[in-house]
């Protein structure tokens, strides 16, 4: 019997399209947009030679060590921070009026620069004229401090290039992961909606179904349990699914290992289904209504969990961290993040067993609303 | 005007969904953009640094964090290794320090200690960061070579910042709350198609019920005349959601609303709304089911928006989606609002373009009605 349920509760729910649309294609959906507009975002940050305009008339000639030192900052390698072009005021001015240029560096009295706003070119280029004229007042005071060191060379170690820092940064670093770690988040809840279905469908107060098989001699639990897990096998194979399109088509970062991401999703749809169920037992809404509050509270969880606001889930885990610490999306979210770019399994854990905790609440609610519950007439 | 009546009829019956929906949607609006628009300023002058001192408070630390407050933002983080790698992913920080124990002694007795970093490789605000602190450290070390102790070192590196090249300014720079202003009506690209293409084809609903339509149909009116007065009434709600839209953009951020550029995003919107109204109209005459307008309407509102730059600015993306984007009207809306911030001056060559993008937008809109017609006739005759 058990057996019968189930499969003919798959063919009904392979055959429901808008449950197919929302936990399925839309999730494929927002995946393909989320790579459309974030592919360039990592890249945009990257840094660029920075466009730079210097009038070219006397003064700059006879401003000797300045010439040599914007020389130097725009040959071509590793090294460069100045794409230069010399060229008359003019062609300057209208360089700059075009955009094609952070600003440009005129020589008169002193060294001026010129600007069309503030923004990193503009602050780079002031920095270098600045600490053009910062080295000069730097030989004058050590010239009065201790005229034997500069002769010694201490004056090299300006340009030297040891560096001062040891870079500890973590290579995995391209935010934009989030998003689709999100989405992920978001399809484990849509599963929800197969939670719904089946309570709806086996509960003799939410439809006439319901009513029908509750007359049936079957132990209701067999009943719903069968009913759960043909929505869960749809909704972990989506799951997947998603997972196959986002590594193999998207090449979306996943961290290095696998297992432990096919792990998460697991518990996390385990999760969207005890949500559903839940949300479909706890009241007597119609079923529409009950979708609408599951989609409805999957997407504020998605929001508090970054899929609009990147910095979103930031905030959260700073200033409210109890409303992280509940908000299923952000579990696992976190869960995925923690893999890719920590090398510790320990947050990873924490929110697998967070999910576990939150599955097993739902569970436990939802069981006291649905026991012994017998109907003399409805 | 009976059809016309009975749209506000059947729009009343709706009344708290239209108002759930659009408070949900406006809000959403005020939150992205008072949380998104720092988000995508890479151009920041000041970089966020968070700096964890493991060294002792002396006087070269000091000086070290004062020329550092300066020329950064210091952004106070808690010191344990997981919030602080954190806010280096979510951009909170651009760069963190964490000097080493020992380092002033080091430092003075040239042992080149290193300061431990974490940054987001090859970024604008690491090298930009790292400039700024090797500024500093290099003169500090020549200094240090040379024979002086901390508070000489420090005196003098005062001494040295102050002398700085001229800044010249080409033109004033725009008010810096221009950059919301552009955010929020960016993002009304999805407000107004979310809600408007949901309500419109909610009440849309109501009238392409079979049997309804049918009596409409053997009525004395034309489907032509029923459909004008249909998206006469649809007009009424387009504006009431525009006007709420504008509205609080005025009451949130009013410097930069009661300016020429506030007028001219007010009017960009207008011209968009109407477009989005046609859609809506399109859509509501197109799909008969509430679950598949549902569907649709995501994906419209969604697809539109992060393809056209709604969220991501335009800039940021790439040259193969942005000629997809050009067949939307969304595109062309959102890149009229990043025109009319940008503008330095109104005078009438400048304001040209905008106008033209406008039109363009305009045109989207009458297309679109069209097609309804077009789509109505067709339904009828298969009828």
């Amino acid at each position: 019997m058990f057996r019968h349920i189930f499969i003919n509760r798959l063919k009904i729910l392979l055959r429901s399209k808008s449950a197919i649309f929302w936990t399925l294609v839309f999730p494929l959906v927002l995946a393909t947009l989320f790579n459309l507009a974030f592919s360039n975002l990592t890249s945009s940050e990257q840094f660029q030679k920075i466009d730079l305009a210097v009038v070219n008339n006397e003064s700059f000639q006879n401003e000797k060590n300045f010439k040599d030192l914007i020389e130097t900052l725009s040959v071509t390698g590793d090294d460069q921070l100045f794409n230069t072009k010399y060229v008359d005021e003019n062609k300057a001015k209208s360089l700059l009026e075009e955009g094609k240029i952070s600003g440009y560096i005129i020589v008169k009295d002193k060294i001026g620069v010129v600007v069309k706003s503030n923004g990193v070119g503009p602050s780079t280029i002031k920095n270098v004229v600045d600490n053009y004229y910062q080295v000069v007042s730097v030989i004058n005071n050590i010239s009065d401090y201790n005229p034997e060191a500069i002769k010694k060379g201490v004056l090299n170690k300006l340009n030297e290039n040891t560096s001062n820092f040891n870079d500890i940064s973590n290579k995995n670093i391209d935010a934009s992961v989030v998003y689709f770690y999100t989405l992920i988040g978001m399809v484990c809840l849509y599963g929800g909606a197969f939670g719904v279905n089946a309570v709806v469908e086996t509960e003799a107060n939410l439809s006439k179904k319901g009513a029908r098989v509750s007359v049936s001699p079957i132990h209701k639990f067999k009943l719903l349990i069968a009913s759960l897990l043909a929505g869960f096998v749809i909704q972990y194979s989506e799951v997947l699914i998603l997972l196959i399109y986002l590594v193999f088509i998207l090449n979306i970062n996943f961290g290095s290992q696998i297992i432990p991401v096919i792990l998460l999703t697991f518990v996390g749809s385990f999760a969207g289904i005890s949500l559903g169920t839940l949300i479909g037992v706890s009241n007597k809404k119609s079923e529409n209504m009950k979708m609408s509050i599951l989609i409805s509270s999957t997407m504020l969880c998605c929001f508090l969990a970054g899929m609009m606001v990147l910095n979103m889930k930031y905030i959260i885990a700073d200033k409210m961290p109890i409303l992280a610490k509940i908000n299923p999306v952000n579990m696992i979210t976190d869960g995925l993040y923690s893999l890719y770019y920590y090398e510790t399994f320990d947050r990873y854990i924490y929110n697998i067993i967070s999910l576990l905790i939150f599955s097993l609440v739902m569970i436990i609610i939802s069981y006291h609303f649905i026991r012994r519950k017998k109907y003399d007439s409805i | 005007m009976t059809v016309f009546k009975n749209y506000f009829k059947i729009m009343k019956q709706y009344r708290t969904t239209i108002i759930i929906y659009t408070v949900i949607f406006v809000a959403l609006a005020v939150f992205a953009t008072n949380s998104g628009v720092k988000t995508n300023d890479f151009t920041a002058i000041k970089p966020n640094v968070a700096i964890i001192n493991n060294d002792n408070e002396t006087v070269l630390v000091e000086g070290f964090n004062d020329y550092l407050k300066e020329n950064a933002i210091i952004k106070s983080v808690k010191n344990n290794e997981e919030s602080l790698r954190d806010s280096l992913f979510f951009r909170v920080v651009d760069y963190i320090l964490i000097i080493p124990e020992n380092f002033t002694e080091d430092f003075i007795t040239l042992k080149n200690p290193k300061i431990e970093t974490m940054n987001i490789p090859d970024s604008y605000g690491a090298i930009y960061t790292e400039i700024l602190l090797d500024r500093f450290l290099n003169i500090a070390k020549v200094y240090a070579a040379s024979g002086m102790d901390q508070e000489e070192i420090i005196e003098n590196i005062k001494i040295d910042l102050k002398q700085q090249g001229e800044v010249f300014y080409s033109e004033k720079t725009s008010m810096t709350n221009v950059g919301y202003i552009n955010y929020y009506y960016n993002f009304s690209n999805y407000t107004f198609l979310a809600i408007s293409v949901y309500i419109i084809g909610m009440i849309m609903n109501a009238f392409n019920d079979t049997k309804i339509k049918r009596r409409n149909l053997v009525s004395n009116f034309s489907y032509k005349k029923i459909n004008r007065q249909l998206f006469a009434g649809n007009f009424c709600l387009m504006l009431l959601i525009w006007s709420i839209y504008v509205g609080i953009s005025i009451i949130l951020y009013p410097k930069a609303m009661f300016t020429n550029y506030g007028l001219l995003l007010i009017i960009n919107s207008l011209v968009f709304s109407v477009t989005v109204l046609s859609i809506g109209f399109l859509i509501g005459n197109l799909v008969k089911n509430r679950e598949a307008t549902d569907g649709i309407v995501n994906v419209i509102a969604l697809g539109s928006s992060f393809i056209c730059g709604a969220f991501v600015p335009q800039e940021f993306l790439g040259n193969f989606v942005l000629s997809i984007a050009k067949f939307l009207p969304s595109y062309w809306y959102i890149k009229t609002n990043n025109d009319i911030v940008e503008l330095t001056n109104f005078s009438l060559d400048k304001l040209g373009p905008i106008f033209t993008n406008m039109i363009i937008v305009l045109a989207f809109g009458v297309l679109f009605f069209i097609i309804t017609n077009i789509v109505t006739k067709l339904k009828l005759k298969k009828s």
